[in-house]
């Protein structure tokens, strides 16, 4: 019970950028362990609370196959919708296939029902814990190069504790509620005051190890785009060709 | 509480001896945010107490097209007729049609009753207020920080951030910022007031307010390096516009040159 509160306590701590709270984990026994605990905790109580908004906005919305059918019936309604079919003969079976697929994709995108939202009690902490990891691994590597003083696992210990403004999103308890990106900026103001006392940066240098981690994903992103491009425009003409 | 309504009387007043008072605080960063938030939590009361009335007395969809119908009305005195006409034919019959789309949406069975959704929806009204605050707030202000260390500015980001937080006081004028015309000014007055309070916490974080000898001990006189601190205040969005600019200028370069390949071609 203690050690639950104490670590309610580094959280609270790290959420209004104490210095003394990174301070303890850095100088943990071991920082790795305790700040994965802290993630996998954060992460299976935010799920819980979006598992009961979930539920919530589920029930009080109408049924998703019922708005679906409302809003068809709308649209077929509308003028365009006759002007269309009479130009282009069979339109009302294409315009069936891309309509369903929009509302297959929506459904794909968000968790609909309590049912759906279950699966987020394993992907939620899992999902932080992986990015705690590529970008903990990415700002010792450039912490290093700015000669930081961290070991890796003082390293991944204070950046662990940047997961704390996702407690704010126990406010998504409630249904409709729009967390905006104030999780993602608080994170990275976290992460800065993290590696600063992690690896006893000045400001500079603790900036630049917080930016080029995220720098160089979004660089690694582009590039695995643009690859996927290559490769699906290839693949398409190919098959195209063939055809 | 008196504390806290001092340092915001402080604040609105921009009072330099109390932002120093409330920087060297102990937790300012903490302080801060708590004002924002409770500024947040009383604007987003006006933004509950709004949707929970308004879904209560909802209009009807006739009434809602014969509203549209009424606005649409008054911008068609300054439109040509045949403009209208085109208008009409093109446009308002799908205003109305998405109007019965949403009202028939609205009319759907839920499992908890009607009220209760409206309530939750009220309810997250509420407390999306101050996060949408905090987002801008901590968004807008490491930039600010950012622009002020690059000045020489010697603040921490904590003193630096809870101070400026200070700057979400004067937006509690939008309580009435349903006032019909004056809620537009109080929301211009608001702004402008936030900005010179952003100015005054800058200038007080990052130690452009030195203070002036007193005789008596306590400080009560300050001399504030004002341009370096409104200067960190515009920058970023200055960088932003020309930013904006450069991005625009580079879109209108590929299109002129895919335009003249075209052409060529």
């Amino acid at each position: 019970m203690q050690q639950i509160s104490r670590s309610a306590g580094l959280v609270a701590g790290a959420l209004f950028l104490r210095t003394d709270a990174y301070e303890e984990l850095r100088e943990a026994r071991s920082p790795f362990l305790k700040g994965l605990i802290i993630i996998v905790v954060v992460g299976v109580i935010i799920a819980l609370a979006v598992l009961v908004g979930t539920a919530l906005e589920w029930a009080s919305s109408p049924n998703l196959a019922d708005i679906q059918e409302v809003v068809y019936e709308g649209i077929t309604q509308m003028p365009w919708y006759e002007e269309t079919l009479q130009a282009v003969p069979g339109y009302d079976k294409i315009f069936q296939q891309w309509y369903d697929l929009g509302w297959t994709l929506g459904r794909m995108a968000g968790p609909s029902s309590p049912s759906s939202a279950l699966g987020s009690l394993v992907l939620t902490p899992l999902s932080l814990v992986i990015g705690w990891l590529i970008y903990g691994l990415l700002a010792h590597l450039f912490a290093k190069l700015l000669k930081g003083e961290a070991t890796l696992s003082q390293t991944l210990g204070c950046t662990a504790l940047a997961v704390a403004p996702q407690v704010l999103k126990l406010t998504e308890l409630l249904p409709y509620v729009a967390m905006g990106g104030v999780v993602a900026t608080w994170t990275l103001i976290c992460r800065y005051v993290a590696l600063k006392q992690a690896h006893r940066f000045t400001w500079g240098r603790a900036f630049w190890a917080t930016v080029l981690p995220l720098l160089a994903l979004w660089v690694l992103g582009l590039i695995l785009a643009a690859l996927g491009v290559l490769v699906f425009g290839t693949l398409a003409s190919v098959l195209l060709g063939g055809a | 509480m008196s504390e806290l309504l001092n340092t915001m009387r402080g604040a609105i007043t921009l009072d330099i001896p109390t932002l120093v008072r409330f920087r060297d605080s102990k937790d300012v960063f903490r302080r801060g945010l708590i004002i924002l938030v409770l500024v947040g939590l009383v604007l987003g009361a006006v933004e509950f107490a709004v949707v929970f009335i308004g879904s209560a007395f909802a209009p009807s969809a006739e009434a809602q097209l014969a509203d549209m119908r009424q606005n649409f009305d008054q911008v068609f005195q300054f439109m040509p007729p045949e403009a209208v006409e085109t208008f009409e034919k093109q446009f308002l019959g799908y205003f109305e049609a998405g109007i019965e789309i949403g009202q028939n949406v609205a009319a759907l069975p839920t499992p908890l009753p009607k009220v209760v959704g409206n309530l939750f929806e009220a309810l997250g009204a509420w407390v999306s207020k101050p996060l949408a605050m905090l987002g801008g707030f901590l968004a807008y202000g490491i930039w600010v920080m950012l622009a002020a260390k690059l000045l020489g500015g010697t603040g921490r980001l904590q003193e630096f951030l809870g101070t400026a937080a200070l700057s979400s006081v004067p937006y509690l004028l939008l309580i009435l910022g349903w006032v019909p015309c004056l809620g537009s000014v109080l929301g211009l007055v608001a702004w402008v007031w936030g900005v010179l309070i952003w100015v005054a916490a800058t200038a007080v974080a990052h130690g452009w307010a030195a203070p002036l000898a007193a005789p008596e001990g306590e400080v009560t006189r300050y001399q504030v390096n004002w341009g370096k601190a409104i200067l960190a205040v515009v920058l970023p969005v200055l960088a932003l516009m020309v930013l904006a600019l450069v991005i625009a200028l580079i879109v209108m370069v590929v299109v002129l040159i895919g335009a003249s390949l075209g052409s060529g071609g």
